[in-house]
């Protein structure tokens, strides 16, 4: 074939060309770290990329549901559990008063109960985070309210029963809260308490008729709080699974986007010595003609 | 013949057709790097002998033509390469920018936002009672509903100025339609008069391969070195005159007209051809498939929102949570913008509930798209990923055109291209062919010399 100097040009030209968009390429991946930049750089990979990074978000967002859940049934947990404490108080005095078959002291330990109802009160509407504990899906109405007169305990007539829940994986949920209406029996309780302190205070208290319900209150209430606490528990589990998953994420995030530093370096270098070598026989080749050996 | 007079002419000529042949050679020496230049030769050849006594006798040479020195179906394959490269890089240039319109895969892309938009339903879900949690998903919407905007704006810029470009395209063909036009008169008007313009035909060459790269054509030569160029079976340039191509856009589409013609010219090669590809089929191909998202989310959204209750005596109930229809139009409902505890994410009307945020949350992994088959994720990944492989496969189809060109240079410079080293030789035998043909004038003037002191 003849071969021409534009023959020349247009060779060395393209092919310095092309070695330069690959140098270029290959700087771009080193110096951002990213293996792609955009998805024409590997369709495949950018549509990986998208799906994982999806998921990762989710899982990251699972954990913030399930700290939050976590918060709200721990102080769920507490709650319950102060209010087992109150009526275990309840019955050492319901035991204490047993014994003594006077009217004034009986009196007393109706004043002691009757001071307890107004802490019972008070704890069964604990308000966590904004919201009150006791209230299933009604957060913002106080629970229970004690009548001015004293005389009951009555509860949010818009009802304390709602179940809230919680998203911490693509299909599971974990309830979130415990309403009055389980964990209190409604006002059962109250009631009771009500009606231990009016026996103190009108006489007719007997030991044997109210003794065996305060008992039952109180394995209720602490039943209710060992739940409310093993559903913290299953929302911290979770959460540990979730950060377990969300590294395993980045790590295959990491192998679709993430420039390999050390291959891409050893390619830099490879296509840098090409360029060289192009370079160096261009510069050698193409200036020479008859020119130079005529005279 | 061989009489003195007549080797003196014959001297003569011979020192004329060197010296024609040092024009020739420093001709293409001066023109050795102007592009679309062909290579031209001095043909040479013995004059017609003269019958003697003694059998045939020389007379020297004649000088037969200029010789362009063109491979011509070189140049019909690389019209068509040309037509094919020309679309390929147009296209992705301009899929390239819309590429870029998504910014994926990066924080600030749709994808992003979309998941941002659902993570701020989910931490709803957790406190539908506060306010700064509806506060974070308005701005989370309006963020998302942006993107949205800002990627189907950019792709209708796209297809403005596709077709501003098309327009300023089709003004340079029909430039070079009439240029092209009227050197083939004046090649015409030269062949006529036995000579050949080969400087002309050289020009009018890189106007046809100009053009080639604008709109797929198909050129044929006339014996009288006249052309006749076609665009896809339409005569645009024929003997003597031309037909000037116009662009219109009617509805969605644009298309290519000849003359007064009204069909429409399928021009499928060149830049132009690139140009009408992306706005007539693949930018609102991608428009299409975002509009099917942003009208997935709102139909979805709202079906579920306005089914809710949000936070008020009574709480309101009955709203929609997006308005619009399509990418372009989505928008956040101005009732809940105004208050944002019109936000439903209770579904009977109690402050803690969160089921409705709970519920439009699950609309993430719901197959709503593409006959059920797709969540809003895959679809949208699913289009972007798409965008990406329309790109390199068209990059990789212009690589591999670009290559064959590059071949189809190198085999047309081998008959073309005008080599120096090959110059340099004619010249030194040029100039000793002059230098002989004096010392033959020198040799007869001698032998007159000697003949007249003979008497």
């Amino acid at each position: 074939m003849r071969i021409t100097e534009g023959t020349f040009a247009s060779g060395f030209l393209s092919t310095v060309n092309r070695s330069r968009e690959r140098i270029v390429k290959l700087q771009t991946q080193l110096a951002s770290g990213k293996l792609i930049q955009k998805p024409s750089d590997d369709p495949q990979a950018a549509d990986t990329i998208l799906r994982l990074k999806e998921s990762k978000n989710l899982r990251i967002q699972f954990q913030s549901n399930a700290l939050e859940g976590e918060g709200m049934t721990d102080s769920t947990s507490s709650t319950l559990g102060q209010f087992g404490d109150l009526l275990m108080n309840l019955k050492e005095i319901v035991v204490k008063a047993t014994g003594s078959g006077n009217n004034e002291d009986l009196t007393t330990y109706g004043g002691m109960v009757d001071q307890l109802l107004s802490e019972a009160v008070d704890v069964a509407n604990t308000k966590f985070n904004g919201k009150f504990v006791l209230g299933g899906t009604q957060t913002q109405s106080q629970p229970y309210t004690l009548a001015a007169d004293r005389s009951a305990v009555s509860k949010n007539p818009a009802g304390i029963d709602g179940v809230i829940q919680y998203q911490v994986g693509e299909s599971s949920f974990i309830q979130a809260n415990i309403g009055g209406e389980q964990a209190l029996n409604g006002t059962d309780i109250f009631d009771l308490i009500v009606r231990v302190r009016d026996s103190m205070n009108n006489g007719t208290f007997t030991s044997v008729s109210v003794l065996d319900d305060v008992d039952k209150a109180v394995s209720h209430v602490l039943n209710s709080s060992s739940q409310a606490g093993s559903l913290a528990n299953h929302f911290s589990a979770v959460q540990s699974n979730l950060e377990e998953q969300e590294s395993q994420l980045d790590q295959y995030l990491s192998l679709t986007q993430d420039t390999d530093i050390a291959e891409a370096t050893m390619n830099l270098k490879h296509e840098e010595t090409m360029l060289d070598a192009a370079l160096t026989t261009g510069g050698s080749i193409i200036p020479k003609s008859l020119l130079d050996f005529l005279r | 013949m061989a009489g003195l007079n007549g080797i003196l002419e014959l001297a003569k000529r011979s020192m004329n057709a060197n010296q024609y042949g040092i024009g020739v050679t420093s001709h293409n020496i001066a023109n050795a790097s102007s592009p679309g230049y062909s290579r031209q030769r001095l043909d040479l050849a013995a004059s017609l002998s003269e019958k003697t006594y003694f059998g045939y006798m020389g007379t020297g040479v004649d000088i037969q033509t200029v010789q362009r020195l063109r491979e011509s179906y070189v140049d019909q394959q690389m019209y068509s390469v040309n037509a094919n490269l020309g679309q390929s890089t147009q296209q992705e240039k301009v899929l390239r920018l819309t590429e870029s319109f998504f910014q994926e895969p990066s924080d600030s892309g749709l994808n992003s936002m979309m998941q941002e938009f659902f993570n701020a339903f989910q931490n709803l879900s957790t406190h539908p009672e506060e306010s700064s949690n509806r506060n974070a998903l308005v701005q989370q919407a309006a963020l998302m509903t942006d993107s949205f905007h800002r990627i189907s704006q950019g792709i209708n810029t796209m297809r403005a100025d596709a077709v501003n470009e098309l327009e300023s395209k089709v003004g340079k063909v029909n430039q070079l339609l009439k240029s092209i036009s009227e050197l083939n008169s004046t090649i015409a008007s030269s062949s006529a008069r036995g000579l050949k313009p080969n400087d002309v035909m050289d020009q009018r060459d890189s106007k046809l391969s100009e053009l080639s790269k604008l709109v797929n054509i198909r050129v044929n030569e006339n014996p009288d070195g006249q052309v006749t160029a076609s665009i896809a079976g339409t005569m645009v340039v024929s003997n003597g005159s031309f037909t000037e191509i116009q662009s219109t856009v009617t509805g969605n589409t644009v298309s290519i007209t000849a003359g007064t013609a009204a069909t429409p010219v399928l021009v499928t090669g060149g830049e132009i051809g690139g140009l009408m590809n992306v706005y007539n089929v693949a930018l609102p191909q991608y428009l299409a498939k975002l509009d099917d998202v942003a009208e997935g989310l709102i139909t979805e959204v709202n079906a579920v929102h306005s089914a809710g209750y949000g936070i008020g005596t009574p709480p309101p109930t009955g709203n929609n949570f997006f308005t619009g229809t399509d990418s372009k139009t989505i928008d956040i409902d101005p009732a809940i913008l105004q208050n944002m505890n019109t936000i439903a994410a209770s579904k009977d009307g109690s402050p803690g509930n969160n089921e409705i945020a709970l519920d439009i949350a699950q609309l993430q992994n719901k197959k709503i798209l593409n006959g059920n088959n797709n969540t809003v994720f895959q679809y949208y990944n699913g289009m972007v990923s798409g965008i990406g492989s329309d790109i390199e496969s068209i990059g990789t189809d212009s690589e591999s055109q670009q290559l064959v060109l590059d071949q189809l240079t190198t085999q047309q410079n081998s008959v073309a291209g005008v080599s120096l080293d090959e110059e340099m030789t004619n010249l030194i035998k040029f100039q000793h062919g002059f230098d002989a043909s004096a010392r033959i004038i020198n040799t007869v003037k001698e032998m007159y010399d000697t003949i007249i002191n003979m008497v």
